[in-house]
């Protein structure tokens, strides 16, 4: 089993803490006052994307983590489960469940290119691509020409989920959504 | 083109530099203050735990200071005196650390620490420019940033807010005092601030006194915009009371499967001869120069760093 020492923590080294595999952020030595010396860093959790902060002691070790990370391209649901393929050389096809796929699940549309993490060759998170198109398909009559006022109301895209959008957007358009905030960006011109 | 080849440091941070080496000299040829050179390379070390030298086979060790060759001159009569050289410390490397760093140590006969500690604002304001210097215990200090009373609490209490600090483990009562003291500078302190009156485990070489019914270290530490800058005594003066935490020392090697250093039994027989009553401190000379061009990182006030050899 592969596992590192303190000395050698730095940004991206993926270690195994207290059983959770995490990816680490920062890491500092601190040795004041010629005591014991310790390394102080913070870990994002692959799992539940939390970040701790830990100290420990310089020359400890941890177990590297088992993570890979690589690129698929969403499949279908078949509403137990979201499907996915890796694109080119393998064409390998990868299931996973609800809890895996979490908020992801509201901006897969078909083909997306999204990001997979798998742990001991296990599927643990998916984050979907940072810009989507998508089609709306439940809004209120759009009010044409109503580009200045700065209104918004709710609508309801094909992947499921409900954004805020101006006025004069109507049932049919396709949007341009930024999926780490949830946000409208524009209309799109394809 | 690779510009590997480039140095750590700006050209303007090295002028800094230059001229803050030439500022201290002045700072102690007014002062009457004599520089010395003593080995780099010396055929013993220190026995600390937790600092750890580079031996040189069949020669010896890479110092970690100066101290012990500072105190054999001392105790053969050379007056107050400063070294301004490299040191060496294995394994310490980080954004405040460099294995090979420039040490400012020296030493003041008759000087209480007290006396020292004013000496030490003295150097760093004509340095950094005058500000106020706050003075706290090592108490004080947990006190202020981690609510913890110290001295009211038994090592089973202090072991249970580990946790709640962020080490989940178990540490040695030694260490313990170690990660409270690195947790509680963590967070915001007075810019200019001595921390004084250690507990009696990480006396070093200082002497010890009753404070409140409890033991302390006759020990100061600088730290100045929350780095840590200075390292002070008011120098142990009895060979035999050294001898012994030599040989606690190696115990604790001993049990973390390090190997035991031999005792300097050269610097036991100067210090039975005699030792003058007198206060030393050692100062990160890099650190100060990092604190004066406002560096975030020490390299950056570095000519080379360990990383960019």
């Amino acid at each position: 089993m592969t596992s590192y020492s303190t000395n050698e923590f730095k940004p991206g080294l993926k270690v195994l803490l207290e059983g959770s595999p995490c990816t680490i952020l920062e890491a500092e030595f601190v040795k004041p006052g010629k005591g014991q010396a310790f390394t102080r860093a913070k870990f994002r959790n692959f799992i539940t994307g939390r970040v701790w902060e830990r100290t420990l002691r310089s020359g400890e070790t941890l177990e590297a983590a088992d993570i890979i990370e690589f690129e698929v391209d969403y499949l279908y649901t078949d509403g137990y489960e979201w499907h996915f393929m890796r694109p080119e050389d393998t064409f390998e096809q990868f299931a996973a469940k609800e809890e895996v796929v979490g908020e992801a699940k509201n901006w897969l549309i078909e083909q997306a290119r999204c990001t997979m993490t798998l742990w001991n060759g296990q599927p643990i998170a998916v984050s979907p691509p940072n810009f989507i198109t998508v089609e709306v398909t439940d809004t209120d009559p759009g009010l044409k020409g109503d580009t200045v006022s700065g209104g918004s109301k709710p609508a309801k895209l094909a992947t499921g989920a409900t954004i805020r959008v101006p006025l004069f957007i109507s049932n049919g358009d396709m949007l341009r959504v930024d999926t780490r905030t949830g946000e409208y960006v524009g209309r799109s011109k394809d | 083109m690779s510009t590997s080849w480039q140095p750590s440091a700006s050209i303007d941070n090295l002028r800094v530099r230059a001229q803050i080496l030439w500022d201290i000299r002045k700072f102690f040829h007014n002062r009457n203050i004599l520089e010395v050179q003593t080995p780099l390379l010396g055929r013993t070390t220190v026995t600390d735990r937790y600092i750890a030298s580079y031996e040189i086979a069949g020669e010896g060790y890479l110092q970690t200071s100066p101290e012990y060759l500072l105190k054999r001159l001392l105790a053969a009569g050379m007056p107050c005196c400063y070294q301004l050289a490299s040191v060496f410390r294995h394994g310490e490397s980080g954004r405040w650390h460099n294995p090979e760093f420039t040490m400012l140590e020296w030493y003041r006969i008759g000087f209480s620490a007290t006396d020292l500690r004013r000496e030490v604002s003295e150097l760093i304001d004509g340095v950094l420019g005058v500000a106020e210097y706050v003075t706290w215990s090592f108490n004080t200090l947990l006190k202020q940033q981690l609510a913890i009373d110290f001295t009211q609490s038994s090592p089973q209490q202090l072991q249970s807010i580990l946790p709640k600090l962020g080490y989940h483990g178990t540490l040695a009562p030694n260490e313990v005092n170690d990660f409270l003291y690195s947790q509680a500078t963590q967070h915001p302190l007075p810019p200019r601030l001595f921390i004084c009156d250690f507990p009696k485990e990480s006396a070093a070489l200082a002497k010890t006194k009753m404070v409140n019914g409890n033991e302390v270290a006759e020990r100061f530490e600088l730290w100045v915009n929350q780095l840590e800058i200075a390292n002070g005594y008011d120098e142990l003066l009895d060979a035999a009371e050294l001898s012994q935490r030599m040989d606690q020392d190696n115990q604790l090697r001993d049990d973390d499967g390090l190997p035991k250093i031999a005792k300097d039994t050269k610097l036991l027989a100067a210090m039975e001869h005699g030792l003058p009553t007198c206060s030393g401190v050692a100062l990160g000379f890099d650190r100060l120069c990092a604190l004066k061009v406002n560096a975030n990182r020490l390299e950056e006030v570095l000519s080379f760093s360990n990383d960019q050899l």
